[in-house]
């Protein structure tokens, strides 16, 4: 690697910080988050890259950081909160809680995209034990990237996504799937080959090609294997806050409802997943494997955790009084209650003239459950500072 | 009639108005209740458009949105409001009005002495957060804290019933101020429809 175009990455980024070094987060983790930033700026700029002693292993972690530093810089800038939608972000820190207690170590900052949660960098501790031991730099916290469509930011029905995300995440934490794999072969070598086969069809195109041709269809590789265990552990660990309705939008977005492709089982295999996952723990041999290891990693099993919620407040457009967490976590299933039994209800419980219009139902859906989850979120504080003001 | 503190707290108590959330009881006055700056504002801005159209000529549909800009603040939060600028703000309680119920929202004396206005008033079954324009008459600005109690609301009685809902609303369940919708007045419309038929050049004749 030339070091000149490792100067040339710092001096972009000398560029970038100019226009970032003076913004003032309200969030006190992303003013600390900036302060290490400009600790590390300050240690970047008294680097000569060009020094003989430097090699490759150092150069590359040069590289590293200054990609980490400018990554940093493009998820903060204008990640306020006038661009974040606050309730959902408190809903995702709250579900993420339950399964990790030290969750507060990262800050989630929202990113235009396509539905994603992950974090800055891969094996972001080791990152930052390196950063420590070679340039003195410590940073306590870790960015975490939820990207979502923009234009969705206030679609509380269409944003469920981000509980399958969020599955994403925590399963990549504890190394869930992974953890299942080896028992999946071991079963498909034995007497239930037939039943894994159901879960598991062949996507490759050599082999689809073989299995048109009349060939059995055969595993490919662990990979695949492992993609399609994310994908149903993630629909389980979704199901459990917003029960089947994080499939709507993949039911939309689907051509082939029989189709697996590279990385995701097909929407029919998916369903029938979440439907089995509804009538017991072990209804399939792929749901026991991925309960017993949830259970096993995390503490914690798979399991419903959404509670039925009165809908009379919401059918009265007016917004339901949550009390718990569990409670703000419900009202996105009951949301789409609400959404999909249609307007009858609300005509005639509130004697509005005419049929309110599809739009007007998505607004008001919407509408509610953000004001439902930030009076929550206000009382909430408000009684936890009077309380500390009152001790 | 003007409801006294007995009568509001009687009919929150039985469900018949809601407000929601009513962070203290003591926001309920002698014969008014107050309520709070809420979280999201649109601010008026300078655009490249050279007015705020609020016609339907020549076809427009509006550039209303072109003149604001949406921004959010947490609760307890402080956001500066400059001298002669109005923003459009809401709520943070959800008010759902009885259908003989109405009331007159105005800035409580605290914030009025700073040279704060605002005139706003909540139909019989209204049901949302007040759309506050809140507009700084004062020759400095002022920094306002997010979830303040500012203003006050007189709630009147009505005679008869009114039902909110017995002609499609534009505003309904708003949680966050909204962009005016007056270009969806059948009126304009109708206007416009006079001013070309006065204005056109009829052929024929």
């Amino acid at each position: 690697m030339n070091p000149k175009f490792l100067e040339l990455s710092r001096s972009q980024l000398s560029v970038s910080w100019k226009k970032s070094q003076y913004n003032h987060y309200s969030d006190k983790r992303k003013q600390s988050f900036q302060k290490c930033l400009e600790t590390l700026f300050d240690t970047l700029m008294t680097i000569n890259f060009t020094a003989p002693e430097f090699k490759k292993d150092d150069l590359r972690f040069f590289r590293k950081v200054l990609e980490f530093f400018k990554g940093s810089l493009a998820l903060l800038d204008n990640n306020t909160i006038s661009s974040v939608p606050h309730e959902i972000i408190e809903c995702l820190n709250t579900a993420a809680k339950q399964w990790m207690p030290d969750f507060d170590e990262y800050i989630i900052v929202m990113e235009d995209g396509p539905y994603a949660i992950k974090p800055q960098v891969e094996d972001v501790r080791m990152f930052y034990v390196s950063l420590k031991a070679k340039l003195g730099v410590e940073f306590k916290y870790i960015l975490l990237s939820v990207s979502m469509p923009r234009q969705l930011t206030r679609d509380y029905l269409t944003n469920v996504c981000l509980f399958h995300e969020l599955g994403h995440f925590v399963d990549t934490k504890f190394k869930i799937s992974e953890g299942v794999i080896v028992d999946v072969f071991y079963l498909w070598n034995g007497p239930q080959k037939n039943e894994i086969e159901k879960w598991f069809m062949s996507v490759c195109p050599p082999f689809l090609n073989a299995a048109k041709q009349g060939m059995p269809p055969i595993y490919i590789s662990s990979d695949y294997t492992k993609f399609f265990l994310m994908e149903y552990f993630a629909d389980l660990f979704g199901a459990q806050y917003v029960d089947a309705n994080y499939l709507h939008y993949l039911e939309y977005l689907t051509n082939d409802l029989n189709a697996d492709d590279m990385m995701h089982p097909s929407f029919n295999k998916r369903k029938a997943m979440y439907e089995d996952f509804c009538k017991k723990p072990d209804a399939n041999c792929i749901l026991k494997l991925l309960f017993e290891k949830t259970l096993s990693l995390t503490g914690h099993g798979l399991t419903k955790r959404y509670v039925n919620l009165d809908n009379s407040d919401m059918l009265g457009l007016i917004p339901s009084v949550l009390n718990t967490p569990d409670e703000m976590l419900s009202i996105f299933k009951m949301g789409w209650d609400v959404y999909k039994s249609g307007s009858s209800e609300i005509e005639r419980r509130n004697n509005l003239t005419g049929q309110l219009e599809p739009d007007k139902l998505y607004d008001i859906v919407n509408n509610l459950i953000e004001k439902s989850i930030s009076n929550y979120l206000t009382l909430r504080d408000w009684n936890k500072a009077k309380s500390l003001i009152e001790t | 009639m003007i409801l006294t503190k007995q009568e509001i707290e009687e009919k929150i108590h039985n469900g018949e108005l809601i407000i929601r959330p009513l962070l203290e009881d003591s926001q309920v006055c002698s014969v008014s209740a107050d309520f709070r700056l809420g979280c999201d504002f649109l601010a008026s801005i300078q655009g490249r458009d050279p007015f705020v159209d609020a016609s339907i000529r020549e076809g427009n549909t509006g550039n209303l949105k072109n003149f604001f800009q949406e921004t959010r603040r947490q609760i307890g939060d402080t956001f500066i409001l400059h001298p002669n600028q109005t923003i459009l703000a809401s709520s943070l309680e959800y008010f759902k009005m009885p259908l003989n119920l109405m009331a007159l929202a105005n800035m409580r004396s605290s914030y009025a002495r700073l040279g704060l206005s605002i005139l706003s008033r909540l139909e019989p079954g209204y049901c949302g957060c007040v759309n506050i324009e809140l507009t700084n008459t004062g020759k400095n600005p002022i920094r306002l804290t997010v979830g303040a109690c500012m203003f006050q609301m007189h709630f009147l009685e009505i005679k008869t019933e009114q039902n909110y809902h017995n002609r499609p609303r534009k505003y309904l369940c708003q949680v966050r101020p909204q962009f005016s919708n007056l270009h969806g007045d059948d009126d304009l419309n109708i206007l416009e429809r006079v001013f070309n038929e006065n204005n056109s050049f009829n052929i024929s004749a």
